[in-house]
């Protein structure tokens, strides 16, 4: 499965929400209405899918599912 | 000083012997036990492997799979009885006055199911791994306090904890509350969840 696949996986587990809702520019707060400590989870479960760790100054750079893929291509990549 | 007449105006129950009012009324009734061989883990070895369980329970038919996953089975379990509670007594908004109304929960532990869970990981996958929603999904106020949330209730809430009494602590705070004048209306009662792997051993001598 690709970076993009198991991130919408994730995604859809951790928020409740629909496949469709997962596009590139949705936003996990504001568009899918995750709170501050669903996002510490969605983190953790990125950290335990793709085996690295995602320093906290970083966190602000996965605001969005766009975000989040990028981030993680590139760290994978 | 007067003191209010106090009554019950709405009930709500999940339960060893029905999923609610009618349901656990009816099994009683009936003499049907709540008692039997405990499904919710494997109790081959132990010297006791009966408990009332709560059986046949797919939260997912109550809650959608974020609420699932957020919310530790005993506030399930208070939710669902509170839901019923709320209907019962026609407790709509706009019916009573929020400051006004509140919620007082019993609970012997809390989440002890979450808290075995979290443990396991903290000791396991090592402390980066425990879920940022550890403690609010395990704590022992948590039920009562979400139930506020829902229902838009900014009254007196608190939990009394002193175990198998904890909702009869809670019962009668309520209706002090009410009968003091300090509140109109209270959702009260108690839920628990401890039929679990590590739970259940400590409870048999």
């Amino acid at each position: 499965m690709d970076i993009e696949a198991k991130v919408k996986q994730i995604v859809m587990d951790k928020l409740g929400v629909e496949e469709a809702q997962i596009v590139p520019a949705a936003n996990f707060i504001e568009d899918l209405r995750a709170d501050s400590l669903d996002t510490v989870e969605l983190v953790m479960a990125f950290e335990d899918e793709f085996g690295l760790t995602i320093p906290d100054e970083d966190q602000d750079r996965l605001r969005t599912v766009g975000q989040a893929i990028d981030y993680l291509k590139e760290k994978l990549g | 000083m007067t003191k209010r007449r106090v009554v019950i105006t709405g009930i709500g129950a999940i339960t060893p012997v029905g999923h609610n009012v009618a349901q656990t009324w009816q099994s009683l009734i009936n003499g049907v036990s709540g008692v039997g061989r405990i499904t919710h883990f494997d109790v081959s070895g132990l010297p006791v492997q009966i408990a009332a369980e709560i059986k046949n329970y797919n939260p997912e038919e109550h809650f959608d799979h974020k609420e699932v996953k957020k919310l530790d089975i005993y506030t399930q379990y208070a939710m669902i009885a509170a839901r019923e509670a709320v209907k019962d007594a026609g407790l709509e908004a706009g019916t009573f006055n929020p400051e006004r109304t509140g919620v007082i929960s019993g609970v012997g532990i809390g989440g002890i199911l979450t808290f075995e869970e979290e443990t396991i990981k903290c000791h396991t996958a090592g402390p980066r791994r425990i879920s940022p929603f550890f403690i609010p999904k395990m704590i022992a106020n948590i039920a009562g306090g979400l139930l506020s949330i829902r229902y838009g209730f900014r009254g007196p809430n608190y939990t009394t904890v002193t175990a198998c009494a904890s909702a009869s602590h809670a019962i009668i705070e309520a209706f002090n509350k009410i009968r003091l004048g300090k509140v109109d209306f209270m959702i009260t009662g108690g839920s628990e969840a401890g039929v679990n792997e590590a739970a259940w051993p400590a409870l048999i001598p």
